[in-house]
């Protein structure tokens, strides 16, 4: 269980307001917002790795020490610049087990590699050579690799094509139920947020407006909340069926 | 800021007068060696001449060398750079050959070879730096006459009907000469440093002429006894050089950012050290 | 493999075209080549003499052949003697090289003595201090002759003080003033470019996202960060050899060091042209060859330059 008590941060303006969160065992949760909210932020506070120049107040509190990449695994954003490109997958990978003092867990990165549908042979390639899709399954296994009890994916969606993240999201659920982890899953679209989260936290501005679960932030009468929700339920199609109703 | 331009000018003018007026030539045995007064302002050195004129005279002669090798160097670069940018085909070919071919040749041998062909003499190093300058111009004009040529605005002008050359006038060659500007002011000091090293070893500016280098060269018997002989060319050089680098910075940051040969382009051989 | 044989081509060619160039460069030189060659005016020996000499060093012969023989010596390094002491060139060029070499090293030692703390520590720190100390030594090294370091340190140690000799090269103490004076101003060009290509690196978003994995700061620095700051630093210390290996021409004289810089100067004050020659042949030829150990070296660090899809 890791909690997060009055977290306040700021840099020239206050950029998380006094944030309160659990963040308990076996839980998949889900924090959106758009983009300036303080959700990418938020999850560098967990990492300890501010930018500097930003000072910051509150405790992250943890019955267990949270140490990055062995307790904390993060899914960053941008899977393209995450790698060292002089560098092979697989030396990138013994460089994190080493780091931690662990000898490299053969079967288990295999398995892995095998659902998250990447080639073994891969491992000996430079980034350079890999694709898009590739690389952020990569971010994935680097991510996990270490079996960490929490898991940061930031924006795991944007930017790939809807049956991947589908799958990614899929995979994520299951390492959840298998090792007991905490998923922090970090978006800007309800979407996806609604249908794998088991608790959502909205937030806007550095602040959270409300947390819950899937119904309640479905019936919620919270305007920002209501306003997402618009959002989201004026899909793409029906988007379309209404402009072809306009036009005769 | 007027004021300060005042000063300089009329230092300057007061030093050309006390040049003009004193020979730096006249040898006097029987006055040699003696110390600031008011006939020698700061003495005379070795052989009797007087020092503060030679001095002065060194200075004239290093300015006038460098920059008229740096004038020479960018302007022959710059021209085929920008013509190797404007003209695909064979001209960019070769030129990009040259660039390769001599690109691997260090300053200090290219000027030993030459001097050892044609002689030594300032003429020769001159040719020898230009041979090898000559490629950062090139290669920096080119750059950014590639670069400017993909912008919407030329394709625009010459919708709009302007000749090949008033596109050249207008909008390539200003931005490119800001950058050129700046490179030559950086280059002046180096040249400067090149010409001093090579006449102290005798093979640039030759007696009877004034040069730092050479005055290094002469006072160097005489430390003990009037060090100010080797003391001051030397500080005239590392005066004269900051001051460079105090321009280049001026006027880097009146131009804005460089495409400076320092960071990216490696191969351009700016960051060689003459020693 | 493919690209291994056109390097050699290219190299092989261009070779061939500075040999060429050489050749014809001495040929068009003011003056009858043999008496050039042979040092001598045409008074002091007779017509027969100088006839003998034509035919001896094979100058009777059309141009074409004369050019086959040249590079034939050539290539079996039978460089001629030296006008000055008519010892066979090579032996001279070799000897003065492996002495440069010596100084070249002391110099490049130096530097990186100055160089590398001072380039790394102003990447790292935050401190002013540290970044205008690393600038002030940068510009003095820029802006100062090297040989004028040279001779205010003599002055000042050796014949002042007495502590190191004055000139010339008699053991390792020999070394220091000399390695001194070329070091520093070295110093100068590498403590920009380390500091600027460090701090790049750093701030590369894959340096943050392999802390983000938990690996410690000094594997950030050691492994990764130099690194990947290397390749332009190395580029510029090929060119840097090169430089150094034409010879480190006035501390040679200023300090009587037996290098090929000294070797050259006065190859050239004498017209001394088969040394001259020799000199421009063997030169060009150790620089390509230390040029693309550079540039071997560039690969080994960055193996994925080789692998295509590098961006």
């Amino acid at each position: 269980m890791i909690q997060i008590r009055n977290i306040h941060v700021r840099a020239k303006h206050v950029l998380l307001h006094d944030m309160n969160l659990s963040l308990p065992a076996h839980r998949f949760i889900c924090l959106v917002g758009a983009s300036g909210s303080g959700k990418t932020l938020l999850l560098k506070r967990l990492l300890d790795r501010l930018p500097d120049g930003m000072s910051s107040s509150g405790e992250v509190i943890s019955d267990e020490p949270l140490r990055r990449g062995l307790d904390i695994g993060y899914i960053p954003q941008q899977y393209t610049d995450a790698f060292l490109p002089f560098l092979t997958m697989r030396q990138m990978l013994r460089d994190t087990y080493r780091a931690h003092g662990r000898k490299m867990d053969h079967p288990y990165i295999d398995d892995v590699l095998r659902t998250l549908e990447l080639d073994p042979t891969w491992l000996d390639r430079y980034p350079g050579e890999l694709s898009g899709g590739q690389l952020q399954r990569f971010a994935i296994l680097f991510a996990v690799t270490l079996k960490p009890r929490l898991i940061l994916a930031d924006e795991l969606t944007t930017a790939l094509d809807p049956v991947l993240t589908r799958r990614l999201l899929d995979w994520l659920t299951e390492y959840q139920h298998q090792y007991g982890a905490t998923i922090l899953f970090v978006t800007h679209e309800l979407g996806p947020a609604l249908h794998y989260g088991e608790q959502l936290v909205l937030m806007q501005d550095g602040r959270i407006v409300e947390t819950g679960t899937p119904q309640m932030i479905e019936q919620s009468r919270h305007p920002f909340t209501m306003s997402l929700m618009q959002a989201h339920r004026t899909s793409p199609e029906e988007r379309k069926s209404s402009c072809t109703q306009s036009y005769p | 800021m007027k004021k300060r331009w005042l000063i300089f000018g009329g230092c300057l003018l007061f030093f050309i007068s006390y040049t003009v007026f004193t020979n730096s030539f006249n040898t006097n045995i029987a006055k040699r060696l003696e110390p600031a007064s008011f006939e020698h302002w700061l003495g005379t050195d070795g052989l009797g001449r007087d020092f503060a004129a030679r001095l002065f005279l060194a200075g004239l002669i290093s300015l006038g060398f460098s920059l008229l090798t740096v004038l020479l160097t960018a302007c022959i670069g710059t021209c085929l750079g920008c013509l190797a940018g404007f003209y695909d085909g064979r001209l960019k070919h070769l030129i990009h050959r040259l660039e390769d071919g001599l690109v691997i040749f260090p300053d200090t041998v290219l000027a030993l070879v030459i001097a050892g062909l044609f002689g030594a003499s300032p003429q020769s190093l001159i040719f020898a730096i230009l041979l090898i300058k000559w490629i950062s111009y090139a290669r920096l004009s080119e750059t950014l006459v590639t670069e400017t040529m993909q912008k919407p605005y030329i394709s625009m002008a010459r919708i709009n009907g302007l000749t090949d050359s008033m596109i050249l006038r207008r909008h390539i060659l200003p931005p490119i000469i800001r950058q050129v500007v700046v490179l030559m002011s950086l280059d002046v000091g180096k040249v400067i440093l090149f010409l001093s090293a090579f006449s102290y070893i005798g093979l640039g500016v030759q007696a009877p002429l004034p040069e730092w280098g050479t005055m290094l060269n002469e006072g160097r018997p005489y430390f003990s006894s009037a060090p100010r002989l080797m003391l001051l060319p030397g500080a005239c050089i590392v005066l004269t050089v900051v001051a460079t680098m105090g321009w280049t910075r001026w006027m880097k940051k009146k131009g804005g950012h460089v495409n400076d040969s320092d960071s990216e382009h490696t191969r351009s051989g700016e960051t060689r050290p003459s020693a | 493999m493919h690209s291994i044989v056109k390097r050699l081509l290219s190299l092989s060619l261009f070779t061939l075209l500075i040999t060429f160039s050489c050749f014809v460069l001495l040929r068009l030189l003011p003056g009858d080549p043999v008496l050039t060659l042979l040092n001598i005016d045409e008074l002091s020996a007779t017509p027969e003499q100088i006839e003998a000499a034509r035919r001896e060093l094979g100058y009777d012969q059309p141009m074409l052949v004369q050019y086959v023989r040249w590079l034939q010596d050539i290539l079996t390094l039978r460089l001629g003697n030296s006008l000055q002491t008519g010892r066979p060139v090579i032996e001279m060029l070799l000897e003065s090289y492996l002495v440069t070499a010596e100084l070249a090293l002391g110099g490049i030692l130096i530097a990186l003595l100055i160089a590398l703390p001072l380039g790394i520590g102003s990447a790292l720190t935050t401190r002013r201090s540290v970044v205008r100390l690393a600038h002030l030594v940068s510009m003095s090294g820029a802006a100062v002759p090297g040989f004028w370091i040279g001779l205010l340190l003599v002055d000042l140690f050796a014949v002042r003080l007495g502590w190191l000799p004055v000139m010339g090269r008699e053991g390792m103490t020999s070394l220091v003033l000399p390695a001194l004076s070329l070091g520093f101003p070295l110093a100068s060009v590498y403590i920009p470019l380390i500091r600027l290509n460090l701090r790049r690196e750093l701030n590369q978003p894959y340096i943050e996202l392999a802390r983000m994995r938990g690996i410690s700061e000094r594997t950030i620095l050691w492994r990764y960060a130099l690194r990947g700051s290397l390749p332009p630093v190395l580029s510029v210390f090929g060119l840097t050899l090169g430089s150094l290996a034409g010879g480190v021409v006035v501390l040679e004289v200023l300090f009587a060091y037996p290098g090929v810089g000294k070797l050259m100067v006065d190859a050239i004050l004498q017209r001394d042209y088969p040394l001259i020659q020799g000199y421009i042949l063997l030169t060009t030829g150790i620089i390509l060859v230390l040029h693309q150990g550079v540039r071997s070296l560039n690969r080994a660090l960055r193996p994925d330059w080789q692998k295509g899809t590098h961006t």
